[in-house]
């Protein structure tokens, strides 16, 4: 597992550079999805709202709205799978 | 012997780890707080590392994409380009023709400015290279591969960035060696500016990828093709009017206007220094 979501991490984190935007986010849900406290998609969410995100009305003038949905998602989908899955 | 299929141990005891316990549902929510109220002091400190972090891999990729893109293209496009070629040779005649009277043009314009006592646009333009274009950027945003370290000329946020003399946006954070743009075509984002030969006053309305939107009286009459210009910024084209939904039933029409530059397939930016 450990193996598993170290791939995961870098695959997310080279999406970042090399891949479009929308792609990173969604590999980033399923990282929330697949496995349990993952940390590191909050992480890498900070990294992708200060590379790239500027605060807008888009965003109702969030800071960081990257990082503040991965939070909200972590909240809400680690019980959830763990319901689910074990 | 009757079996029982319930497990022997409850949910928490078998993935202890796995639970998210009262406390790290606190601490998460602290997090959020701290994000939420504590975003300018993260960006201050950490946008200029990350900044510099990222720098090699963008760069790295936007080398690499030009490379592939032109071996496609030599694969793909061999047989035509002695006809594409036979074709620019033809136009680029017909061109430096057109040049010398937009010189003449372009010399009566500045003699007639200065007679009327209009203020001269002055300052050289910067070039930055894109590295990274709004389809990458969930955001409408541009980063240039110009900042502090390695321009010719002061950078600072709030210059105006075209390209080929239209407006595409203003930096808004400059590090060493990156500089981040916003559109002004960003969702949301509102711009005074002016419409067609009257002029007239309008507030144009971002949606995104180089697209604006206003709203007029159905009376005023725009055309498909008529110009938006932004007066504070010394009057620079900003985008052409695309279309125009004139809905009988309402009392306003919509106007949908494009930047004439698309942000998708941008290499090089000017950075207007005044």
């Amino acid at each position: 597992m450990f193996i598993k979501r170290l791939a995961a991490d870098l695959v997310i984190l080279f999406s970042l550079f090399f891949l479009p935007g929308w792609i990173s986010l969604i590999l980033g849900l399923l990282g929330f999805v697949y496995f349990h406290h993952y940390y590191e998609g909050v992480v890498m969410a900070l990294w992708f709202d200060l590379l790239y995100s500027l605060p807008g009305p888009a965003w109702f003038h969030l800071p960081l709205p990257v990082t503040l949905m991965a939070i909200v998602a972590l909240l809400i989908i680690t019980p959830v799978r763990y319901r689910l899955w074990y | 012997m009757k079996m029982s299929h319930r497990l022997d141990k409850s949910l928490s005891e078998r993935h202890p780890g796995f639970l998210m316990t009262p406390r790290r549902v606190w601490l998460l929510v602290l997090l959020f707080a701290l994000v939420l109220f504590g975003a300018p002091w993260l960006r201050l400190g950490l946008e200029s590392p990350v900044l510099k972090l990222s720098y090699p891999l963008l760069a790295f990729n936007r080398a690499w994409e030009k490379s592939a893109l032109s071996w496609g293209e030599y694969l793909q496009q061999q047989k035509t380009l002695v006809i594409n070629n036979q074709k620019l040779r033809t136009d680029n005649d017909y061109l430096k023709l057109k040049l010398l009277t937009a010189e003449q043009t372009v010399t009566d314009y500045r003699h007639l400015r200065a007679t009327l006592g209009a203020r001269e646009i002055q300052g050289k333009n910067l070039v930055a290279r894109v590295l990274v274009t709004p389809s990458r950027a969930t955001f409408d945003t541009l980063l240039i591969d110009l900042g502090h370290d390695n321009s010719s000329q002061i950078m600072a946020p709030g210059l105006l960035v075209g390209s080929g003399g239209v407006l595409l946006g203003q930096l808004v954070t400059v590090d060493n060696l990156i500089s981040k743009v916003k559109m002004f075509s960003s969702a949301g984002e509102k711009t005074a500016a002016v419409i067609g030969p009257d002029k007239l006053p309008v507030e144009l309305l971002g949606r995104g990828g180089g697209n604006f939107t206003t709203l007029l009286p159905r009376g005023v009459t725009v055309a498909i093709g008529d110009l938006a210009t932004v007066p504070i910024y010394d009057g620079r084209l900003l985008a052409v009017v695309g279309s125009v939904d004139n809905n009988p039933e309402e009392p306003l029409q919509t106007i949908y206007l494009r930047s004439p530059i698309n942000l998708f397939t941008l290499t090089w930016l000017e950075i207007y220094v005044h």
